[in-house]
């Protein structure tokens, strides 16, 4: 069953097309590969998704409903989070008030939940376990801006896991780290997966993609030229 | 006791301070640039001016009812400003305080250039309240927007505008609606600022549109900066130390705006978070002292 559906999915800026007429599904309980060079349009498409930005036609379902008019909160709180290619964490906030930055998203809906206090015991121990759940190591009161890249890929998770999302996009979580930060953040991305999170992950590292993908979606100048199983896609692309 | 002169310097320092503080809540917890905040203080001010005037309300009425209009009127000029960020924030704030202005200049109903006089002190229990009385009112008013403050920074509407502050397209990911939160931060603010303006009204007894120009925007932000932007000691701080320069010496008084100007100067040069931010110095050096004599107190 799909858990998003995309279709005619077209989105330009000033003339150049970011992504033209792209369909393609994401099916509940996958991990879906998106690749294709830079400029492909693969952060346009989450940017899509997550309602950062506008499609100019086409659709975007998710669990069967329009979402392609909504605003980035309204998906949020539908259960899609995402990471950012190029990592954004809340620079001056502590991890834990990061990760409860998104904990908050059941409280914000009402004026009166959101005037309540934020930092109780609960809410700290919760966020403090997603956290521990991304394998962050202690010392979570520093400012996360300070961080190396790898702890801030995993904390950008921990926040995104904050939403209790269905469906996590991920937007080249292994850009930029080392061999061994790479291979870590593959088994943490298993491991979510297991956990029942479908992933639709941007990725140039064609290890991590065929280590961890089911299928692929290969995209080249915001056209959609393939979608497949990876083995048969690297074999054309050879 | 206090003299008459030094009551009146707390009281201007004072109603200074509810307006550092609620900017504060705008630009300092939100980080939506704001150059016209005396707009909303003149809107409390002509607001409480005229109900008392004119609708012969008493002072305690009309002081809530300018904290409302201005924080109704602060929400709706807040919808102009979602569209626009930093720079252009700033300039759309800057002409909201123009045009407030003009407003009160040029429509008759304002009392035009002659401003609107004849605006008594608040009375208590049938008789007119003393200076020192107001100083006490005044510091009762700061009180209560500090709880609010606090109240505020414990909740997750702080954590939605510290984050909005940081990165707003990452907040609206987080499931926060940044332009109702953001809207709620002007509609708070603007309403500090009435209650602010209502209390200069009846403090001075007479009002002209000067009071509420741009210059006294600068004024007021130039307090948030100095005192260390963000922080609740920053505003307070700055107001009271920005607030008595004038007092001290005769040329900081004509000479305002310019030392202002280069006082941010020299804070964005070497201080950019102000004497009292969580970067700044005098934090630093505190934080620092208080390490070095945690081992001793063991």
């Amino acid at each position: 069953m799909a858990l998003l559906e995309i279709e005619h999915l077209t989105k330009e800026f000033d003339g150049v097309t970011a992504l033209q007429d792209v369909s393609l599904e994401v099916r509940e309980g996958e991990i879906l590969g998106v690749i294709g060079p830079n400029g492909a349009g693969k952060t346009t498409l989450f940017n899509c998704i997550t309602g950062i930005f506008t499609p100019d036609r086409g659709t975007i379902r998710y669990r069967g409903e329009p979402i392609q008019r909504r605003r980035p909160h309204e998906i949020a709180r539908r259960g899609i989070a995402r990471t950012f290619q190029i990592v954004r964490p809340f620079p001056t906030l502590s991890l834990t008030d990061n990760v409860l930055v998104a904990y908050g998203h059941r409280y914000y809906p009402r004026l009166r939940a959101s005037a309540t206090a934020s930092r109780t015991q609960a809410s700290l121990q919760a966020c403090r376990g997603l956290l521990d759940r991304v394998g962050m190591p202690a010392g979570h009161q520093r400012a996360a801006g300070a961080l190396p890249l790898g702890l801030k890929k995993r904390l950008e998770i921990a926040r995104a896991l904050a939403l209790n999302p269905s469906l996590l996009l991920l937007d080249e979580p292994s850009g930029g780290l080392r061999h061994e930060e790479s291979q870590e953040l593959l088994e943490l991305i298993r491991r979510l997966n297991q956990e029942g999170i479908t992933i639709v992950l941007i990725e140039h590292n064609m290890p991590i993609v065929m280590g961890v993908c089911r299928r692929l979606v290969v995209l080249d100048h915001g056209i959609q030229i393939a979608e497949g199983d990876p083995a048969a896609i690297q074999r054309k692309e050879s | 006791m206090l003299s008459g002169y030094v009551v009146t310097v707390l009281i201007t320092i004072g109603i200074y301070v509810i307006l550092a503080l609620s900017l504060n809540m705008i630009t300092g917890y939100a980080g939506q640039i704001s150059l016209g905040h005396a707009a909303f203080m003149g809107i409390g001010a002509y607001t409480s001016a005229l109900l008392y005037t004119r609708a012969e309300f008493s002072f305690w009425p009309a002081f809530l009812v300018a904290g409302l209009v201005a924080g109704a009127v602060g929400a709706v000029l807040a919808i102009p400003c979602l569209r626009v960020r930093e720079d252009f924030l700033a300039i759309t704030t800057m002409g909201i305080n123009f045009v407030v202005e003009a407003t009160f200049l040029y429509v008759p109903f304002f009392g035009a250039g002659m401003g609107i006089g004849g605006i008594n002190p608040p009375s208590l229990f049938g008789s007119e309240i003393s200076k020192p009385g107001f100083l006490l009112l005044v510091i009762g008013v700061i009180a209560a927007v500090i709880t609010v403050d606090r109240w505020l920074a414990r909740s997750w509407i702080g954590l939605a505008w510290a984050a909005i502050r940081e990165d707003e397209a990452a907040a609206g990911t987080m499931g926060i609606d940044v332009v109702r939160f953001k809207v709620l931060a002007f509609t708070l603010g603007s309403a500090g600022a009435g209650l602010a303006g209502s209390l200069y009204a009846h403090f001075l007894t007479f009002i002209m549109p000067v009071n509420f120009g741009f210059g006294q925007s600068i004024v007021i932000l130039s307090m948030v900066v100095f005192g260390g932007i963000g922080t609740l000691r920053g505003p307070i701080v700055g107001a009271i130390l920005l607030g008595a320069l004038p007092e001290f010496s005769r040329p900081a008084m004509e000479y305002r705006t310019l030392l202002y100007g280069i006082l941010l100067l020299l804070l964005m040069r070497y201080q950019p978070d102000g004497i009292l931010g969580e970067r700044s110095l005098l934090v630093r050096g505190w934080h620092a002292l208080r390490q070095q004599a945690a081992p001793m107190k063991n």
